[in-house]
């Protein structure tokens, strides 16, 4: 009996059964992830100025978007537009578009768009998707 | 020359605000073209003479929540673009008022 106690005792840490005189090394604590994704989701309550003038859109906004703009979507059935930022979140512009002029902007495929930055104003040359 | 542009906005007041920018960023695309990887800080409030495009008047359909009015502007080298609009847009907000169709639901936001 004595002896099969022995050996269980060797066998168990090999089997994964703990020991109570093992010492637990404790791993290092992961470091808390900051959050990196500051780009702004969902519908955004901002003013919206479009102008066009023939091929040239200029569409301003008064919001200050902490991430870097990526492109601009029109969902021409939904008439809303969206701007997709580099870290992939989308914010919702809507659209003061009205459904009789869209037809003026179905060949474009870039607009000119102004946003704050800081105290700033600076303007963008971002493609335009539009989704029929 | 005369320009003809559309003007499309969520309210009277964001007209005021923004379309002196608007203008400008149109001025810096026409006047100096615009390239992909290119970011244009600039003020918005600056003074007609350096931008040819309100060196004749500007003749705007413009678009409030939906409702077509006519704007005409009309530069004035004494004065920066942010006050040229607002008096255009207030003869616009005082013809939205006066209009025998006005509704009170299509108040301009002031």
């Amino acid at each position: 009996m004595n002896l099969i106690s022995k050996l269980l005792n060797k066998i168990k840490p090999l089997l994964g059964f703990s020991n109570k005189n093992a010492v637990n090394v404790a791993r290092p604590a992961k470091p808390a992830e900051e959050p990196t994704n500051i780009g702004v989701n969902g519908r955004i309550d901002a003013d919206i100025v479009v102008l066009r003038d023939h091929d040239r859109v200029i569409i301003s906004i008064d919001y200050d978007f902490k991430d870097v703009l990526g492109w601009i979507e029109w969902d021409v059935h939904a008439n809303k537009l969206d701007l997709v930022q580099k870290s992939g979140s989308v914010a919702e512009l809507g659209s003061v578009i009205p459904a009789n002029d869209v037809h003026d902007f179905a060949n474009l495929n870039k607009v000119f768009v102004i946003t704050r930055y800081n105290q700033e104003k600076i303007m963008h040359n971002l493609s335009l998707v539009i989704r029929n | 020359m005369e320009s003809q542009m559309n003007i499309y906005t969520n309210s009277i007041a964001a007209a005021e605000k923004l379309l002196p920018e608007a203008f400008i960023g149109m001025a810096v695309v026409k006047e100096n073209g615009f390239t992909d990887d290119q970011i244009v800080a600039f003020v918005p409030d600056t003074k007609v003479p350096s931008f040819d495009i309100l060196s004749g008047p500007i003749s705007a359909k413009l678009v409030v929540h939906g409702q077509t009015t006519a704007l005409a502007i009309a530069p004035d080298s004494n004065a920066s673009i942010g006050q040229i609009v607002t008096s255009a847009l207030n003869a616009v907000s005082n013809d939205i008022m006066e209009s025998s169709s006005y509704s009170p639901t299509q108040k301009p936001k002031k």
